[in-house]
């Protein structure tokens, strides 16, 4: 049994060089690669603060969602398959991380893209899972080929591929103008595709098809944080765009907005989380949009934790008791404790409850939105509010709480998977969820104002207008307010219902159609079908079957049918009679005889 | 040619075209090979006429002698003369029209060709051939008794009984 | 020379007609032989006219003979094993190569 031996491996190579770069220094290998015309493609690597950080994370949780698959995972018909792909996505991930030049990040990127792909369809039986596979990979695409013309633009406007070139380039006074504001938008679009923004969110929710450990590590802490990462990488070539951030911003609060109210309709445990995350997404575009990068990366940092340790905590539930859907569950507290109080730890985080990871995270959020942009700040406190209430709606209703019908029956007759009664998970399981409630718990501690912001002085990312020093107080005190507000109502909704009563009747009585609305995701989906992949299968069809069946294939299938056809006719010759061969041999002679002397 | 090897040409000459004729005309089979011994005589005459005497021997020898014998052989022995089935009337028009065309241009090329005057043999024909097969034509003598053992030991092989 | 140009164009002829006509596997051979022999008339009439110190045509029309010989020695060999493997001698009937 492997217990992440490689990700060990990689989680202690990555602190290895954190610890490095701690000291003030900066790891770096560079070579180049090829040579393209006038154009030096290089193969480089880089560990300054901001990518030993995020190298550090990945290792980390992806280290502790190997060890936790290990037990997740026992049994499958395809478990080498899987970690194999986890290897490779993890692989992908750090490369993508530690890339110094943009074609180096591309590679990583599509690779990243293209083994979430993999894993997402790891059910691949299943219609659903292979449908939400391609959903994920195409979604991401139209943001990919953004990032891609970005990526031209970029070298046809600074003649390299390297960071620093570009951001020489962009910061020299003579650079502005349409490039100036178009490229940082096209990378944005790249981010937009892969950390599920509006309007290109809607892999997200479907991608949960994939096994639970799988949405931990790619669909909480890793994948959908390289947008993220993108940006505030670039982030010198946002800044010389003002407009550029401003729709950076603007999206980012949003989306918050939006996936907020939609996570509070989610029957699928795993829904509402992956809501969130895009939701969480949305906060920290926010907070770059506003100009402060380093402050969207300790959001990235803390909700890594937090968000790993809810869905693992999910597929902990899930693995003990076969279903993921609220109505089919509660009361879990009583017989999977450990479980229960690790979610409670994330739920608590993901809240902004202090002094749990999100709180200090998300106040340095809110603070810097209240100097640049006082209008989303408003958005996102409706956002925060929504996040407690929808988190504490599942712990309430997953956890505490009566059990299901039957349930205790069904329980001792053993109807968890695998048909064993439903109780806590080994210790496979159990560890990790240990070690995430302890990062979620801890990790704010990093970047928290009244200790002196050690993370993001550490980032160096710098920031535009002016530095803030943590957050007023009367801002301090609405954040947690709204927190607690929303656990409350939380509490009150769901935390005390009749076994077998439908918890959500209150909140769909009150507005039953807007309800059904925003369930269904604005109907987005339905959306695009409509306008975009219809028409898009209509051409389709028309070029497959009018042009290419009939047209294009038409000719090779009529050489097909003119062999046998021409074979037939040609068979005549073969009459087996001596005397027709020699008919033919004889003339055949004269022919060549006639031929040969007529030449002369 | 003198006016006796004249009247001979034309005599053996006329006799080789009706017995060819004959061979392969007639249904009986018995008198087709007959017949194309005849025609192989009147052939080693014309061979002589024409100066060439060694090759009219030989003639004599190989063919009237051996291969008109091998094929009344062939015959005693597949006793088709009895039961013999009648020529392929269905193709007579094409092959006697393809046939004679052949003929015909061949004929006509040769009387319309501009032809050297015929020069003599030498006199001692047999040893001048002697030494003419063992060197000038040393190669194409020797492949012929390659071939020769070839068709002797393939006249075997083929004739044997197949083992049950 | 002439005339034995056109003799032996005419026994040619006559010999190809009865290829091309006969259903009799050894009257087919007979027919082969008149032409071969035809041909053997031409070489040696060629022979007269171009270059006769050689003899080149009478060295080539022995070695067609011995040829046409032993051609005819297996040509016959063969009629025979059909003969028995059939019996029949008749063309028409081994159809072994049809289609």
């Amino acid at each position: 049994m492997d217990l992440g031996g490689r990700h060990r491996g990689a989680l202690a190579l990555a602190l290895v060089v954190f610890l490095a770069v701690r000291g003030q220094a900066e790891v770096s290998l560079h070579t180049i690669w090829l040579q393209v015309g006038g154009l030096q493609v290089p193969f480089s690597l880089r560990a300054d603060g901001l990518q030993a950080v995020m190298a550090v994370v990945v290792a980390a949780v992806a280290f502790l969602v190997h060890l936790f698959s290990v037990g997740y995972m026992h049994g499958d018909r395809d478990v080498v398959v899987y970690f194999a792909e986890l290897s490779l996505f993890t692989g992908a991930m750090l490369l993508l991380v530690l890339a110094d030049n943009f074609f180096l990040l591309y590679v990583a990127w599509e690779l990243v893209g293209a083994s979430s792909y993999l894993l997402i369809s790891y059910y691949y039986e299943r219609p659903a899972a292979a449908s939400a596979g391609k959903k994920a990979f195409l979604t991401t695409r139209i943001g990919d080929v953004g990032l891609l013309v970005g990526l031209f633009a970029i070298v046809w406007q600074t003649g390299s591929l390297e960071y620093r070139a570009a951001f020489a380039t962009v910061e020299s006074p003579g650079f502005s103008g349409a490039w100036a504001t178009v490229i940082p938008l096209l990378i944005f679009a790249g981010a937009v595709g892969k950390s599920a923004q509006f309007p290109l969110h809607v892999w997200l929710p479907d991608a949960m098809e994939g096994p639970t450990p799988v949405s931990a590590l790619i669909h909480a802490a890793t994948m959908v944080a390289a947008g993220v990462y993108l940006v505030a990488r670039t982030f010198p070539i946002f800044a010389a765009a003002p407009a550029a951030l401003d729709v950076v911003a603007y999206l980012g609060a949003f989306t918050a907005l939006m996936a907020a109210t939609i996570a509070v309709t989610q029957r699928d445990i795993k829904r509402v989380l992956a809501y969130s995350t895009i939701s969480q997404l949305g906060f920290m575009m926010a907070a770059l949009g506003a100009g402060a990068p380093a402050v969207g990366i300790f959001h990235l940092f803390t909700h890594a934790w937090f968000k790993a340790l809810l869905f693992l905590a999910a597929g902990s539930v899930i693995h003990a008791t076969g279903r993921q859907l609220v109505e089919e569950l509660g009361g879990l507290a009583r017989r999977m404790p450990v479980t229960a109080w690790a979610f409670v730890a994330g739920a608590l985080a993901l809240g902004g409850v202090p002094p749990f990871a999100g709180f200090w995270s998300k106040e340095e959020i809110l603070a810097r939105l209240a100097d640049t942009h006082p209008v989303l700040l408003v958005a996102l406190l409706l956002a925060s509010f929504l996040t407690a209430l929808y988190i504490f709606r599942l712990v309430f209703l997953v956890f505490f709480g009566p059990e299901p019908e039957g349930a205790a029956k069904m329980a001792a007759a053993g109807h968890g998977t695998g048909g064993e009664p439903v109780r806590e998970s080994g210790l496979v399981m159990t560890i990790p969820l240990g070690l995430l409630a302890l990062g979620a718990v801890v990790a704010g501690f990093f970047g928290a104002g009244f200790l002196g912001q050690p993370l993001q002085g550490f980032l160096k990312l710098g920031e535009t207008g002016e530095t803030t020093q943590g957050a007023p107080l009367w801002l301090t005190v609405l954040a947690i307010a709204v927190a607690l507000g929303g656990v409350a109502l939380a509490w009150g909704l769901f935390g005390r219902r009749a076994p077998g009563a439908d918890a959500d009747a209150v909140l769909r009585a009150r507005a039953p159609g807007t309800y059904r609305v925003v369930a269904e995701g604005y109907r987005l989906d339905a959306f695009y079908h409509a306008v975009l992949i219809g028409p898009y299968l209509v051409v389709s069809r028309f070029f497959a079957r009018a042009l290419d069946e009939a047209g294009i294939d038409w000719v090779p299938n009529a050489l097909a049918r003119l062999a046998p056809w021409l074979g037939g006719r040609f068979r005549r010759l073969q009459t087996g009679e001596v005397r027709d061969y020699l008919t033919a041999m004889i003339v055949g002679a004269v022919l060549v005889a006639a031929f040969v002397l007529g030449a002369r | 040619m003198g006016g006796g090897q004249a009247v001979l040409f034309v005599v053996m000459g006329v006799a080789a075209a009706v017995s060819a004729l004959y061979a392969v005309l007639t249904r009986q089979l018995l008198r087709s090979i007959m017949a194309l011994g005849a025609f192989l005589t009147a052939v080693a005459v014309e061979f002589y006429v024409l100066s060439a005497d060694f090759v009219s021997l030989v003639q004599i020898f190989v063919y009237v002698g051996g291969v008109v014998v091998l094929m009344l052989f062939a015959l005693m022995l597949s006793a088709s003369g009895e039961r013999h089935p009648m020529a392929g009337a269905d193709r007579a028009g094409l092959g006697a029209v393809l046939a004679y065309l052949v003929g015909g241009v061949l004929a006509v090329t040769a009387l319309r060709a501009d032809l050297p005057e015929p020069g003599a043999f030498p006199e001692q024909t047999v040893s001048y051939l002697g030494r003419a097969l063992l060197a000038e034509q040393l190669f194409a003598f020797e492949l012929m008794g390659v071939i020769l053992l070839a068709a002797l030991v393939t006249a075997l092989v083929v004739v044997r009984k197949e083992r049950q | 020379m002439t005339p034995v140009l056109v003799l032996s164009a005419v026994l040619f002829a006559t010999g190809m007609f009865g290829v091309l006509t006969r259903r009799n596997a050894i009257t087919l051979l007979v027919s082969v032989e008149i032409m071969m022999n035809a041909g053997n008339l031409n070489l040696v009439a060629f022979s007269r006219l171009y270059q006769p110190e050689l003899m080149t045509g009478q060295v080539f029309a022995i070695m067609g003979i011995g040829i046409a010989a032993s051609e005819a020695a297996v040509g016959l060999a063969l009629i025979l094993t059909i003969y028995r493997r059939y019996g029949s001698t008749d063309v028409d009937r081994v159809r072994l190569l049809r289609e």
